[in-house]
């Protein structure tokens, strides 16, 4: 067991004041059989009351800014105890179709197809760990939060997002239901990606970013099909404006 | 038959009283919105009482086999773990929405508002082309179009036991009220420039729902608001919605929808606000699930189906795929993605390259398609310049569900324009009848 | 019944004026087209001075044609019975289809007319058909909010021409004297202002029309 400490940080500025600004923000975890959360704040700027709930994905704020304003930013931070020795169980695998099927994001093309084809070995989680391991290198600035599996497979290259989709996609190829992870890594200065997938009724995680298991470094925040089901913010608001945004994140252990 | 030459001699008297009030359809023609009138023919579908009881029947199996599907699929999808459907046709499904995973709608109603699309066999039996749950349209067609009938020809409908249809605003309202979470009833269209915007505003009049665009809604302290000129807003306890899944929450589906209601969808989920039809419904009128409703049928209710499927195949299964080769000129063959008739071509019109190029991406996308023998199919007259000629049509039926399904005693009969179209889609030129019930064997 | 969005209020106003601007100005077409049968091609100009439009107008053939009918002029009849209806027909569920059909029927007729040689026949029916919307938006729409804002920019509208027109000082204290009493049973912002200076201004035999026309454009904004 060991007990983390954790803070978030969002900043998105406007070039000019909107309205009607709608989000839903995922930066808080939830207590699950692998991490016991101890305490957990959030507070936004311009301060409003922000609605608590849970959904497919996992835990959200959420919260709509009536009045004009030019800047929205999002403080959290909390203590976790983690426990990777106790996964999460996984439903039964009849449920679990949603996650063995794939989705836009994941779907293979020839680039994929060939990787599949030079996977070594008979676990296959651990032939793409290995796989990954040896070709696909870590590049920011190449791809973009709507580039595809298949893309990413292409280019061999991306962060952590990709790579996740990459094995994400080689799983799939396979009928291992698996998902995509959103949530903070001790180390690691904004938000990571990494992949669980189901096997004897437990969620398993793997970092192919980081090749290794999931370890007591890891908080996890919330889960989908692909990136797209668990961003951490998602916004829509009235007015002309272009935004910026800044995000970091950090973990220590306490 | 009934006796219709009353009625049929104000065929001209009564598409005038359509045009007059409105009666019109949208469509896009190279990217220029206009509204058509959608033409009118005056000799009704006749359906007898008794062989109308057996469809009766046999829609409220179905619908209720279809909603404990959904409600199946987004929760404990026992209907996969005993192997019913194969799961690669429901998550696959662009219908199929993982947001709506673990959902609860109010009183346990997925799909409020069912359109069932039949045709009938030259012998009388009736088949079932598919399942419309998300958000079918065209009742208001027939309904208004009885009115005009009864008022051109009002002889006709005392000679004639013919059900009334124009109770289809009070069934809709009981709908709407049944689910209703508390507070008023509204009807969220995308806006005039819709193909079924006469339709929306028609409803709204008749069951005194408010018609709205997202923007005159508001999430507010969890709660669902329609916001007045003044300042005063109202809570919403149901919405019926007549904008699809995808655009009606920008916060949980996509992103860029402009008409939407941001964080409608918690919402709802919270049990604050029925949304009518639940979002997810498609994942059950696929035309690849629509292979699986009579089998449905038969799992969740123990019951033989009333009503029967057109013979259909799933290349997916290798017999299937081998038959659909062997019998290739003799079938229809569509496209699972696609709807209102486009993605649908037979077999026999295909030159042989054609048919070679569809049989390779039939190989190499076998869940894409399924295949349907041509019914020959009972065609309804019309007339033509003074002359009954025979069409191909098919009919919409409704079915409602509150405490318990209830079908409207009527539907939207639409024929095919051009003797040798088999497509009866209104965006496709065609135009419809009334549909009697008659009330009395 | 009860609430109105701001977005149904908006168009209830405005099918108001619309309705108004059509009627009235085909009236005043009328008396114009009837000199203008003379060949004072002359009044053609007057016509549009006095409503305060563009006068591009080559010959009265040229006149009737685009005024009329000329979809792509936004003075023309034809473009005003048009914002009518597109007004009118999302108000299905506040005014009901039978209100509605009136202006559907007006819309009917304006197309059967282009090029007819005898438009005033058929303009009379369209008279016809926007008295019937109004009479039966009178006598069948059951919220009083709802009706009155229809006749609010009724009579907004009808002030409005009467000032540009420079109708008798008795004519526009008429006309104010109808809007004060209208717009006060309806939930409208306004500012109670610029009634009493309507007012004021309508009790002088020598009217500042430009000042009633500043008034009565500012009174209301939805």
């Amino acid at each position: 067991m060991t007990t983390l400490g954790f803070s978030f940080q969002l900043q998105l500025s406007f070039s000019c004041p909107v309205q009607r600004h709608a989000f839903v923000l995922r930066c808080l975890p939830e207590s699950s059989a692998s991490q016991q959360v101890e305490r957990a704040d959030i507070h936004v700027l311009p301060r409003l009351p922000l609605t608590h709930s849970s959904d497919a994905f996992g835990l959200k704020q959420t919260g709509t800014i009536f009045a004009p304003h030019a800047g929205f930013c999002v403080q959290a931070e909390g203590r976790v105890q983690v426990a990777p020795e106790a996964p999460e169980p996984s439903p039964p695998d009849w449920q679990l179709g949603p996650y063995r099927c794939h989705t836009p994001m994941t779907v293979p093309g020839e680039a994929l197809q060939a990787l599949n084809a030079s996977l070594k070995g008979d676990d296959i989680p651990d032939s793409v760990m290995t796989l990954l391991q040896d070709k696909f290198v870590y590049q920011p600035g190449v791809t973009g939060v709507s580039t595809t599996a298949e893309e990413a497979a292409a280019a061999m290259q991306g962060v952590c997002q990709d790579e996740s989709h990459v094995m994400l996609s080689l799983l799939r190829m396979h009928g291992i239901p698996c998902r995509y992870v959103m949530g903070y890594m001790l180390g690691d200065g904004s938000t990571h990606a990494w992949v669980e997938y189901a096997r004897d009724g437990r969620w398993l995680g793997l970092d192919p970013t980081n090749r290794r298991a999931v370890n007591d470094e890891y908080i996890r925040i919330a889960f989908g099909r692909d990136a797209n089901d668990c961003p951490v913010n998602r916004g829509i608001f009235s007015g002309s404006a272009w935004q910026r945004s800044q995000c970091s994140a950090a973990v220590w252990k306490e | 038959m009934p006796d219709t030459r009353a009625l049929i001699a104000h065929t001209d008297d009564i598409n005038e009283l359509l045009a007059r009030y409105g009666v019109k359809f949208g469509i896009y023609k190279e990217g220029v919105f206009r509204e058509q009138l959608f033409p009118f023919d005056a000799i009704p579908r006749v359906i007898e009482a008794d062989d109308f009881a057996v469809l009766e029947k046999g829609l409220k199996q179905r619908v209720m086999a279809l909603n404990l599907f959904i409600a199946d699929i987004y929760g404990d999808k026992k209907i996969i773990r005993d192997k019913v459907v194969p799961e690669e046709f429901v998550f696959n499904s662009p219908g199929y929405l993982h947001q709506c995973e673990g959902q609860l709608p109010p009183k346990g109603v997925w799909s409020h508002i069912s359109g069932i699309d039949l045709v009938q066999g030259k012998d009388g039996s009736w088949f079932i082309l598919e399942d419309n749950l998300r958000v079918p349209s065209g009742a208001s067609y027939p309904m208004i179009a009885r009115e005009l009938c009864r008022r051109a020809s009002p002889r006709t409908f005392q000679t004639n036991a013919v059900a009334d249809n124009r109770d289809y605003a009070r069934l809709l309202k009981k709908t709407m009220d049944h689910v209703s979470t508390g507070g008023c009833n509204v009807i969220l269209t995308p806006g005039r420039y819709n193909a079924a915007y006469f339709e929306h505003s028609f409803l709204a009049e008749k069951t005194g729902a408010h018609l709205v665009t997202g923007n005159e809604l508001t999430v507010e302290d969890g709660y669902l608001w329609f916001n007045g000129y003044d300042g005063n807003k109202e809570r919403v306890g149901t919405v019926y919605r007549r904008i699809s899944d995808d655009f009606l929450d920008p916060m949980a589906f996509r992103a860029d929808s402009l008409i939407g209601i941001p964080h409608l969808y918690d919402v709802f989920r919270q049990g604050h606000v029925a949304l009518m039809n639940a979002p997810g419904n498609g994942v059950a009128d696929d035309k690849g699930i629509y292979y699986f409703v009579p089998k449905m049928i038969r799992y969740y209710l123990g019951e033989e189906p009333i009503l029967h499927n057109a013979p259909t195949y799933l290349p997916y299964y290798d017999e299937d795929m081998q038959y659909v080769l062997d019998k290739f000129d003799s079938l229809v063959l569509k496209d699972v993605a696609e709807a209102g008739g486009y993605g649908v071509v037979f077999g026999s019109k295909m030159t042989a390259q054609q048919k070679a190029d569809f049989i390779a991406l039939l190989k190499k996308e076998p869940r894409r398609f399924i295949a349907q023998e041509v019914i020959d199919f009972r065609d309804l007259d019309i007339m033509d310049q003074g002359q009954p000629v025979p069409r191909k049509a098919d009919l919409r039926a409704f079915v409602l569900m509150a405490d318990e399904p209830m079908v409207w005693r009527s539907g939207l009969t639409r024929f095919s324009r051009n003797p040798d179209s088999f497509i009866v889609n209104s965006s496709q030129g065609g135009g419809f009848k009334d549909t009697w019930v008659l009330s009395q064997p | 019944m009860g609430i109105v969005s701001t977005v149904n209020t908006d168009k209830l106003y405005w099918l108001g004026r619309y309705s108004e601007r059509v009627y009235t100005t085909i009236r005043l077409f009328g008396e114009s087209f009837d000199k203008i049968i003379d060949g004072d091609n002359e009044h053609i100009r007057l016509f549009c001075d006095s409503l305060d439009i563009p006068c591009d107008y080559t010959n009265p053939e040229d006149f009737v044609e685009r005024y009329l009918f000329d979809a792509a002029n936004p003075d023309s009849v034809i473009s005003n019975l048009t914002r009518a209806y597109d007004n009118a027909m999302t108000l299905r569920e506040e005014i009901g289809s039978e209100c509605i059909s009136y202006i559907q029927l007006a819309i009917y007729v304006m197309a059967r007319l282009q090029g007819d040689e005898s438009p005033m026949l058929g303009l009379q029916k369209i008279l016809d058909h926007i008295l019937s919307f109004w009479g039966l938006a009178d006598d069948m729409i059951p919220d009083e909010n709802v009706r009155n804002i229809i006749k609010t920019g009724k009579r907004v509208e009808r002030l409005d021409l009467y000032a540009r027109l420079h109708r008798p000082a008795g004519d526009i204290r008429r006309e104010v004297h109808r809007l004060s009493v209208r717009i006060s049973r309806t939930n409208l912002k306004y500012d109670s202002a610029h009634i009493l200076k309507l007012n004021a201004l309508a009790e002088s035999d020598a009217v500042d029309y430009p000042a009633v026309l500043h008034l009565v454009e500012q009174l209301v904004s939805i």
